[in-house]
C-alpha cells in the first residue's frame, strides 16, 4: 500500500494539553497513530485514557523539546516503534520570561528556541524518513501574532517574532519539499480557550475582552477542537495541493 | 428532508468534483446556472457515482430567478447547508465577464447570503483563482480578459471578507479558495498551446511540480463548506501546489 493510503503515524509536540491534546485525540479517533511529546507527564498519562488510545495507537514521550537532541531521539523511537513518520505537528510553544523590548537576551533566546528552533529541529529529524517514503505532512502551529500582531496585545515581541519565523520557515520548506510529496503548512490560530488561554481570557480586563470579541466577527474565543479539525484537514491526503499556506483560524479577526 | 448544497458557477470539472464530495455527506445537490449543458453534466456526475438524493438543476438567467430557485430549494430541503459560488464560465470563455458578469455573481451571492442569514446558519464558499488574489501567473493572453477576471475575482474576495463580518453574528461563514493551474479546469486552454519547454518552466515555479486536479480543489471547498472549518471565516486558501504563498 502506498504511504498516502495506509494508516498514518503522527508526531505531535505539546500534546498533553490544549490544542495539542485536541489534535492528538482527533488523530486517534481518525485511526492515526500518534507519538505524543510533552514534558507534562501527568498530562501524557491522561491522554492514555482517551478513546482510541490503545498501546498500538498511542505512544507517549516525556521529553523537553528545548533539549536539542530530543527531536532526533523522538524520530528514531517513532520509526522503531511504528515503522514510519507521516505527519509532524509542531505545536509546542509559548512565551518564556519577559517578552518585551526590555527583555534580557536569555528570555528572547529561550522563546525563539521553544517556538522556532524546536520546529526546525523536528522538521530536520523527520524529513529524511518522509523523503524516503515520498510522502509527508508537516503542520506548524503559528499564531495571529506571527501573521499580523497579537489580537489581545498580550503576546510578547519575542513570541510574535518567533511565530513570524515559523510562517516563513513553512513557506521555504514547502517549496523545498514539494516534489517529494511532502506538504508543509502553518495554522495561525486566534484566541483559543486552552488552559493558558482560559486564564488569559479570565484575567483580561472586561473592556479589552469586549473589544477583542467585538473585533472577532464570530464573536467568541475558539475551542481547541476547532483548531484540531483544521490541522486534521491539513494532515489529510485531501490537502495534497495545499502547501506553503498559513491557514487563518481566527474567527475572521483579520483575514488578508 | 436533507439539507441542500447550492452550486453555481466555477469551472465545470471542479463543480462536478465538489458536487460528488458534498453529495457523499448526504446533501441534496442543487446546481444553478445559465447553461443547461453544464448543469446536466454536474447532475450526471453525481448520478453516475450512485449518490442520492437525486440532484436538482435549475436554469437561472438572472438574480430574481436565483432568488426564486433558492426559496424553492429551501422549501423542498428545509435548509441550505452551503452556497458554493464561482464565475460563470460561459461569460469567462466568451470574454463577456465585465461589470455585468461581476454584478451577476455578486447579486447571486447576496441572494444566497440572504437565505443563509434568514435561516441562521450555513457556509458560503467562493471558488476563485490565483488571478484574483495575486495576478495571472504564467499566461498573458491580451490585456482585457485576464485583467477583467483579476478585477472581478478581486472584487468578489472583498465581498467575501465583508460578508464574513456581516453574517458571522447570524451563524454564517464565508471563505474562498484561490486555485492555481488545474488540469482540465483552470488555465487549460492556455496550457494546451504551451510548448514543452515553457510547461517545464511553469512547473519549476510550482513547489509540488505539477498542476492540480479538480478534486484537489474540491477537497478544500468541502473543508470550508462543512463544520470542520468552524473557526475560519473571511479566509482565502491558496490551492496552488505551493506556487505563490500569501
Amino acid at each position: 500500500m502506498s504511504p498516502a493510503n495506509r494508516k498514518h503515524v503522527a508526531i505531535v509536540t505539546g500534546a498533553a494539553n490544549g490544542i495539542g491534546r485536541a489534535i492528538t485525540t482527533s488523530f486517534l479517533s481518525a485511526g492515526i497513530s500518534v507519538a505524543a511529546v510533552d514534558r507534562d507527564a501527568a498530562g501524557l498519562q491522561a491522554l492514555t485514557q482517551c478513546e482510541g488510545a490503545s498501546k498500538d495507537a498511542l505512544v507517549t514521550v516525556e521529553a523537553d523539546i528545548l533539549v536539542s537532541d530530543t527531536p532526533k531521539r523522538v524520530a528514531e523511537q517513532v520509526l522503531q516503534q511504528f515503522g514510519s513518520i507521516d505527519i509532524l505537528v509542531n505545536n509546542a510553544g509559548g512565551s518564556i520570561g519577559n517578552g518585551s523590548i526590555t527583555a534580557p537576551v536569555t528570555d528572547w533566546s529561550s522563546t525563539l528556541n521553544l517556538n522556532l528552533t524546536s520546529h526546525f529541529l523536528f522538521c530536520q529529524a523527520v524529513v529524511p524518513a518522509m523523503i524516503a517514503q515520498g510522502f509527508g505532512r508537516i503542520i506548524n502551529v503559528a499564531s495571529n501574532a506571527g501573521k499580523f500582531r497579537s489580537n489581545t496585545g498580550s503576546s510578547g515581541l519575542s513570541y510574535a517574532t518567533a511565530k513570524g519565523g515559523v510562517i516563513q520557515m513553512t513557506r521555504s520548506l514547502a517549496h523545498a519539499l514539494g516534489r517529494h510529496g511532502i506538504t508543509v503548512n502553518a495554522l495561525a490560530p486566534g484566541s483559543v480557550l486552552t488552559g493558558p488561554g482560559i486564564k488569559e481570557a479570565a484575567d483580561m480586563p472586561v473592556a479589552l475582552k469586549s473589544r477583542v470579541l467585538r473585533e472577532t466577527p464570530l464573536g467568541y474565543f475558539a475551542a481547541p477542537e476547532e483548531m484540531a479539525s483544521a490541522v486534521r484537514f491539513l494532515a489529510s491526503t485531501d490537502a495534497s495541493y495545499v502547501t506553503g499556506v498559513t491557514l487563518l483560524a481566527n474567527g475572521g479577526w483579520c483575514t488578508v | 428532508m436533507t439539507p441542500a448544497a447550492i452550486l453555481m458557477g466555477g469551472a465545470p470539472l471542479i463543480q462536478q468534483a465538489v458536487a460528488i464530495r458534498l453529495a457523499k455527506h448526504g446533501l441534496t445537490i442543487a446546481v444553478l446556472g445559465s447553461d443547461s449543458v453544464t448543469l446536466q453534466e454536474t447532475v450526471d456526475a453525481v448520478a453516475t457515482n450512485g449518490l442520492s438524493p437525486v440532484p436538482v438543476a435549475m436554469q437561472c438567467p438572472d438574480h430574481q430567478s436565483v432568488r426564486d430557485a433558492l426559496q424553492s430549494i429551501r422549501k423542498r430541503c428545509g435548509r441550505i447547508a452551503t452556497f458554493v459560488i464561482g464565475l460563470d464560465q460561459q461569460s469567462l470563455v466568451g470574454g463577456a465577464l465585465g461589470l455585468d458578469g461581476l454584478a451577476t455573481v455578486m447579486r447571486a451571492t447576496e441572494e444566497g447570503a440572504s437565505q443563509l442569514e434568514s435561516q441562521g446558519s450555513g457556509q458560503i464558499v467562493y471558488m476563485l483563482t490565483s488571478t484574483g488574489r495575486y495576478r495571472s501567473g504564467y499566461f498573458k493572453i491580451g490585456a482585457s480578459r485576464l485583467s477583467e477576471q483579476a478585477a472581478v475575482e478581486g472584487a468578489l474576495l472583498a465581498q467575501m471578507r465583508q460578508l464574513a463580518l456581516e453574517l458571522a453574528p447570524r451563524g454564517v461563514r464565508a471563505n474562498a479558495v484561490a486555485a492555481g493551474l488545474i488540469e482540465g479546469a483552470i488555465g487549460e486552454a492556455e496550457w494546451l498551446v504551451t510548448t514543452d519547454n515553457d510547461r517545464e518552466a511553469i512547473l519549476e515555479e510550482i513547489s509540488v511540480g505539477r498542476r492540480g486536479t479538480p478534486d484537489e480543489v474540491a477537497a478544500v471547498v468541502e473543508f470550508l463548506a462543512l463544520g470542520s472549518s468552524s473557526y475560519i471565516t473571511g479566509a482565502t486558501i491558496d490551492v496552488n501546489g505551493g506556487w505563490w504563498m500569501s
